[in-house]
Formats: structure tokens, sequence, C-alpha cells
């Protein structure tokens, strides 16, 4: 199997760019996915989103100097379309976290998904009232099991900072517990 | 020692990353982060090959959009430079013209060639014309001085 240095390489190097983009996309599309997926709570946003960070890799890459991991560079472009989308979410429309309580319980309700419960519900509202940068934080280390060197590459953070980030997540999960 | 370091950091990192994760754990138990995490991966088997298969098209198009854009605008680019190049050319000329006409004064030009001009345009006539009013005039001015010296 080709590692991600080599397919870049041949990406930069050849004019069929095609073949190594396709083995790069299909390597790390679902990981991007489910990150973003974890921010935005709505599938086709998810995946309008990580179509987009796709576009950006094929536009980018030749450009890419491989001074960090392929991973890291391309979880750091979903970290800042995801901000974006966010942050334009909130200019346009007031965010309402009961509205989309109310929709992670009828999906949570449906057959396809795991039955609703007082304990997930709340855990989905906890996470969805954290700022956005300390969401990604959190997500990343909890689910994606970064180490914080690479946490703070992603946002562009000092790694005192992103362990800073995680903890005051932390933090603000256990206030809403308190007062749930 | 480097090597040492390099081997000692993951297990750093996995004793942190333990603890980190045991303190989520501790507020909402293990199994409501699994099935939150269940919900996110909630996808159908063929939506990731359903997105490559967008990917790549939106890219195909986008190459196919930009290649057309890039030629239609260079050929305007062209056209528009070529059209900017005869009109300042003429304009110029047409400037430099005019100019030239308006420099020479009238001592510089040879007779010869005034009076070429004016025979080709037949304004020699007119100029005759103009010679026999002044002469017609001078021998009336005469007349009249004659007639008031008479009277005086």
């Amino acid at each position: 199997m080709q590692s991600d240095q080599a397919l870049i390489i041949e990406f930069q190097a050849s004019s069929n760019k095609e073949a190594p983009y396709t083995i790069l996309l299909k390597r790390h599309q679902q990981k991007v996915y489910y990150q973003i997926k974890r921010m935005v709570s709505n599938h086709m946003d998810a995946d309008d989103i990580a179509q987009q960070v796709w576009i950006k890799v094929w536009n980018k890459l030749d450009g890419f100097k491989m001074e960090s991991e392929f991973s890291t560079w391309i979880f750091r472009i979903a970290y800042n379309e995801t901000i974006n989308f966010l942050q334009k979410q909130q200019k346009t429309s007031d965010h309402n976290v009961n509205e989309e309580l109310i929709d992670y319980e009828q999906a949570a309700g449906s057959t396809d998904h795991p039955k609703s419960s007082q304990i997930q519900i709340t855990l989905d509202t906890a996470i969805q009232q954290l700022p956005e940068k300390q969401r990604f934080v959190f997500m990343l280390r909890y689910f994606e099991e970064m180490n914080y060197e690479k946490i703070a590459s992603i946002t562009g953070t000092t790694v005192g900072g992103a362990k800073a980030n995680y903890h005051q997540a932390i933090k603000k999960l256990e206030e809403f517990v308190k007062h749930a | 020692m480097e090597g040492q370091n390099n081997t000692m950091q993951p297990m750093d990192n996995d004793i942190t990353l333990n603890e980190d994760k045991a303190q989520v754990e501790a507020l909402f138990g293990k199994k409501a982060l699994t099935q939150f995490e269940e919900a996110q991966q909630a996808t159908s088997d063929a939506f990731f090959d359903i997105q490559a298969a967008q990917i790549l098209a939106g890219l195909n198009q986008k190459k196919k959009a930009k290649i057309y854009r890039i030629s239609s605008f260079r050929k305007l680019a062209i056209a528009a430079s070529f059209i900017i190049f005869i009109a300042a050319t003429y304009i110029f000329i047409e400037s430099k013209k005019q100019n030239e006409f308006a420099k020479v004064k009238i001592e510089e030009i040879p007779t010869d060639e005034i009076d070429n001009y004016l025979v080709s345009n037949d304004w020699e006539n007119e100029l005759d014309w103009e010679n026999t009013t002044l002469k017609e005039d001078a021998h009336i001015e005469t007349l009249s001085n004659t007639i008031l010296k008479d009277s005086n």
C-alpha cells in the first residue's frame, strides 16, 4: 500500500492526478465526514462541507509541502470549512438548540438510530452548547483519539492552548450536567 | 535517548488520553457516548462511494469549465487588444496629420505650390475677382481724393 506521502509526490509530479487523489480521498474520506458531522449534526450540511474540503484539497495539493502529515493538513482544512459554515449559519439564522434537540429526538426514535434516552439528549445538548473551537477539540480528542500536538496543528493553536480548550470543554459539560 | 523519548511519547499520550476520556465517560457514561458516535456514523453503505463519485465529477466539471472560461477570455482579450491597437493607431495618425497641417506657415509654402493648389481648386477666378474689387476700391479712393482737392 502506497503511503500518503508517496501518493502526494505522485499527484504533484504527474499529469494524471486523479489516480493518487482518488486513493487519498477514499482513505481519509470517512474520518473527515464523521468529524464534520459531529460538528454540524446535519447529514446534508456535513456532506456539502466534506465535498468542499475535498475540492480544496485538489486545488491546494500541488502546493502542499509535507511539513505536516496529510491527515493533519486535511483536518485543518475541514476545521476551517466547518467553522466558516457554522459562523455563516449563525449570522443567517438564530441557531436554536431546542429545535435541534427535537430533530435529534425524532431521529433517535426512528428504527435506523439508537434508542433515545435522557442522558443521550443531555449529551447532545451539552455538546451543542460548547463554543465551536472547544467542540472541535473535544471531538478530535475523545472520538478521534488524537494527541494534543496534532490537535494544536489542526486548530492553529499551541499544545497548551489545545489542552486548555479540551479541559474548558469538560468543565462546561460538567456544569451543564449539574444544572440539567 | 531520542529513540526512547519517541517510544515514551505515545505511552504518555495513551495515559493522558485515557484520563481525558474517563472524565467525559464519568459524566455521560460510555454507552451514551458510543451511541452518540453511532448516530454520527449512521450512513448508508453506498454513501461514501456516491460522495467520492460526486467529488470527482464536480472536479471534472470544474476543470472543463475552467478551460472554457480561460480560452474564451483569451479570445476576448486578444480581440479587444487588437481593436484598441487599430483605434489607437488611427487616432495617432490623424492627430499627427492635423498637427503637421497646423504647424506649416503660409510663408513656408512655395508660391508654385499655392498656385497649383488654387488652380486645381478653381480658386483663381475668385482671386482675380478679389483683385479687381481691390483695384476698383483704390480707383474710387483716388477719384474721391481728386474731388476733395478740387473743391478745396
